[in-house]
């Protein structure tokens, strides 16, 4: 039995279990939340339909990685399935990075399915008004998405090392929403904090602190790109985008290097 | 009655009436300090960012979602409320085209010239590529704070990057630097100079029946002066010069605006919108 075969394997219990349902959920969750936005829109209708439907992908594919996740590892921990499956001739670290794959092709294909729908949504929207600046929904927009499969890259990395380490299913979930939120969030709000100097007393010492998460997490949320697809315009890309990719893939792999060495030494009972 | 006590289910229907009689009754309790307070919540840029999961997009969308919704009740507007809500989505999100395009109605037209204005200014830097946010701060400058060469300033960034309207644009805003000069021989070489250093031949074809529209007034005003100069007395309507033949006829005006006779001079006359009246 290879990695490739684990793969396999991993796709057929997920489409076996709440796969389509959860898959079809995060599908209506999406465009229904653009096709509403769109009815707020104003004068952009077609860039407010884009914008909050990547706003809800950003939201909904995490929990639909973190649900797949406590299925491949936590759920098998739990009903003791590893037992059989470890007996297979097979690595640790092929079991591991079977999984990972599958989850990755899984997550990917879900990813294009909802954006190619977006994307026919939003240019429905784009023929009833004419914004005076349009979107753009070819390549910006898969570049975009691209920036957001390697956000949830590292999302589904970590989650796999805290299934790992974790006991319980729901640390998975608590951990990865809560890391999602700092990780996305930290250098939004040093950058917003320079403008709002009221808002904390000794705002320079705030900054300093907050900044050190910027040495401990990478930073998801400059690979949020999507004013490139909303405004069509490349030139909105970061100047750094080399460096923030660089350090996101780097991340990833040592996240998905210290699953594989935790499971590698795990005690089942 | 003592084993009806002993039933956990009776405590649980005491407690949750207890709790339920205890906030029915809360208004008694409340002091004269805890008066319900009438302002909006505005939450700062970095806590909603943290709030809508570090998605400033999303927060900025939301935000001006809510007020525009919210931000006008029976035809008036809840200033306050909208400086601020418009304040910290310019901050989430500076390129959101409806946060510029309502703060200019609501905030510039409701009296708030300066806030309106900073948050065109950085729809401005964010929408590099956008002529409508320095055309309206230009025309702003000009018709709130008279402040022409300001307007001049930002009306030039529009005509930049306007690929249909830059040589209006630049029509404009010669056009508002002549009409305050009071001197119409002083306002027609500084027309000229301007024709003559035209980069396009729509935008001097402009500005040639603005000189014509300019001439026309100085014809009328010298008329003027010659029939004060040889009767003696002010004109008192502009038929006067016909009927003592100083003018054959009265100039016309390729623009098609015309001039008007009012206060004892000739002046040009302006497109009134009602509502949109000079200040």
């Amino acid at each position: 039995m290879n990695i490739w075969k684990v793969s396999y394997l991993a796709l057929r219990v997920m489409l076996q279990r709440r796969l389509l349902w959860l898959g079809g959920l995060s599908l209506i969750a999406v465009l229904v939340a653009a096709s509403l936005a769109a009815e707020f829109g104003g004068r952009q209708p077609a860039t407010v339909a884009l914008d909050v439907g990547i706003s809800t992908l950003r939201v909904v594919l995490p929990l639909f990685l973190v649900f797949q996740v406590q299925e491949l590892f936590s759920r098998e921990f739990e009903r003791r399935f590893y037992q059989i499956s470890l007996t297979y001739p097979l690595s640790r670290s092929a079991w591991v990075i079977g999984r990972v794959l599958a989850l990755v092709c899984l997550t990917g294909l879900l990813l294009v399915l909802i954006t190619g729908l977006l994307s026919a949504e939003v240019a429905l929207v784009g023929q009833r008004f004419q914004q005076p600046t349009p979107v753009s929904l070819g390549a910006p927009l898969w570049l975009a998405v691209l920036f957001v499969a390697l956000d949830l890259l590292v999302l589904l990395c970590l989650a796999c090392f805290l299934a790992v380490m974790a006991t319980t299913p729901s640390f998975v979930l608590i951990g990865t929403l809560g890391f999602m939120l700092i990780a996305r969030s930290y250098s939004a709000m040093l950058a917003l904090l320079n403008t709002n100097h009221e808002l904390v007393g000794n705002a320079e010492t705030y900054r300093d602190s907050l900044g050190i998460l910027g040495y401990l997490l990478p930073n998801l949320g400059a690979l949020d790109i999507r004013m490139i697809a909303l405004y069509a315009r490349m030139d909105l890309m970061p100047q750094d985008w080399q460096i923030v990719v660089g350090n996101t893939l780097f991340y990833a792999l040592g996240l998905l290097a210290l699953t594989v060495w935790r499971f590698q030494r795990k005690q089942f009972s | 009655m003592a084993r009806l006590f002993q039933q956990p289910l009776v405590y649980a229907l005491l407690g949750f009436g207890a709790f339920l009689g205890l906030t029915l009754h809360a208004d008694n309790f409340r002091g004269p300090g805890s008066a319900p307070t009438h302002d909006r919540v505005v939450i700062s840029s970095p806590v909603l960012t943290a709030l809508y999961g570090g998605d400033r997009f999303l927060a900025a969308n939301l935000e001006t979602i809510r007020l525009s919704a919210t931000g006008m009740d029976g035809g008036r507007t809840d200033d306050f409320y909208l400086l601020r809500a418009h304040k910290v989505v310019s901050e989430l999100n500076a390129c959101h085209e409806n946060n510029y395009y309502l703060a200019n109605a609501l905030l510039t037209w409701g009296g708030a010239v300066d806030e309106g204005g900073n948050i065109l200014e950085h729809a401005t830097l964010c929408r590099h590529w956008d002529e409508l946010p320095p055309f309206l701060l230009g025309f702003n400058h000009f018709f709130f704070d008279k402040n022409i060469h300001e307007a001049q300033r930002w009306l030039e960034i529009a005509a930049q990057r306007a690929d249909h309207n830059a040589d209006s644009f630049r029509n404009f805003a010669i056009a508002i630097e002549v009409e305050q000069i009071e001197d119409e021989k002083i306002a027609l070489d500084m027309l000229k100079r301007e024709r003559t250093n035209a980069r396009t031949a729509r935008l001097a074809s402009m500005l040639d029946k603005r000189i014509v529209r300019l001439e026309g007034l100085a014809i009328l005003r010298d008329a003027q002066r010659r029939f004060e100069a040889e009767t003696g007395k002010p004109l008192s309507h502009p038929q006067e010069l016909i009927a003592t033949s100083i003018l054959e006829q009265f100039p016309q005006d390729p623009m098609r605006l015309g001039y008007e006779f009012a206060e004892g001079r000739f002046r040009m006359k302006k497109v009134r919108v009602a509502g949109v009246e000079e200040r």
